[in-house]
């Protein structure tokens, strides 16, 4: 449960959820605790709408992941508020990767979502897992 | 023709749902407007209640109607699952020679449309009177760009 040491120095709020069963009520509870963190974090009302579906979307990614193959397997939610100035969402699975489907259908469009409702986003797929790393820039002035 | 095409686009998690969080957020209304089926979703389209929009717009194609209006102006939370839906649900439709519309003006829906692309292929109307006149007036997503997708 304890963040690393890079990210210890610099979060200042945290919501961490670690081991998510991928079934659709844990994460739709997920997204309800994810609502009420991002209320207290100093988004716009405009980028918590973003985070809340762009973190869905990863979540839903994830636990497509996770069912595939050999079983269920677990889905870690990391949110942040970083003295830096932005707010960042890690959603991992341990899942492998399925090759692409030749319509982009339901996966290929959240993936699309995450990248355009982030300010920033990187998703890496590796064999171990993919790991979906999402930034929001808090503007005081809005 | 009742049965979708394009089964892969369902992912598999909509099988492996909870009751727990399912019907609960969603409502979906399926009206007749004289030659027109109106199907209302009122709530979440989220994995959990997606396959309900998929059953109940199968079932609107299924009536055989001259016109589909798919009424999302109360929707307030709207995934890739919901996009699906109404993707499938636009591809059976004009694949039976049925109008497909959708009403939709609020941020939760037309930003998921808009971002995806799929604004740009489906006729969107302000409100249901709109919708089922085919008045498109200034549709909202008249300033998106097409994109793939």
């Amino acid at each position: 449960m304890t963040p690393p040491p890079e990210d210890r120095q610099t979060a200042t709020a945290e919501l961490v959820r670690r081991g998510i069963p991928g079934g659709a009520a844990h994460l739709a509870l997920v997204r309800r605790e994810l609502r009420a963190w991002a209320a207290t974090v100093g988004l716009s009302v405009q980028d918590i709408d973003g985070l809340l579906l762009a973190s869905y979307e990863a979540l839903a990614n994830a636990a497509e992941h996770a069912y595939s193959g050999d079983g269920p397997r677990l889905v870690d939610l990391v949110a942040t508020q970083h003295s830096g100035g932005y707010v960042q969402v890690v959603v991992q699975d341990y899942g492998s990767w399925r090759p692409e489907p030749a319509d982009p259908g339901f996966r290929g469009r959240g993936l699309v979502m995450i990248r355009n409702l982030a300010h920033d986003a990187e998703i890496r797929k590796e064999a171990e897992g993919t790991t979906v790393v999402m930034r929001w820039r808090l503007t005081p002035d809005r | 023709m009742g049965e979708l095409d394009g089964r892969r686009d369902f992912n598999p998690l909509l099988d492996a749902r909870d009751p727990r969080a399912g019907d609960e957020r969603i409502t979906i209304a399926l009206q007749r407007h004289g030659d027109a089926v109106v199907v209302v979703v009122d709530g979440e389209v989220d994995l959990a209640t997606g396959a309900r929009m998929n059953e109940v717009l199968a079932a609107a194609v299924a009536a055989a109607p001259a016109t589909l209006v798919v009424d999302l102006e109360r929707v307030s939370f709207f995934t890739s699952v919901g996009l699906t839906a109404l993707a499938l649900g636009q591809r059976a439709a004009v694949e039976a020679d049925i109008a497909f519309r959708v009403v939709a003006t609020g941020r939760a829906i037309l930003r998921p449309l808009q971002i995806t692309g799929m604004a740009a292929g489906i006729a969107i109307y302000p409100t249901l009177a709109q919708a089922l006149a085919g008045d498109r007036g200034d549709p909202p997503n008249s300033a998106c760009p097409p994109q793939d997708g």
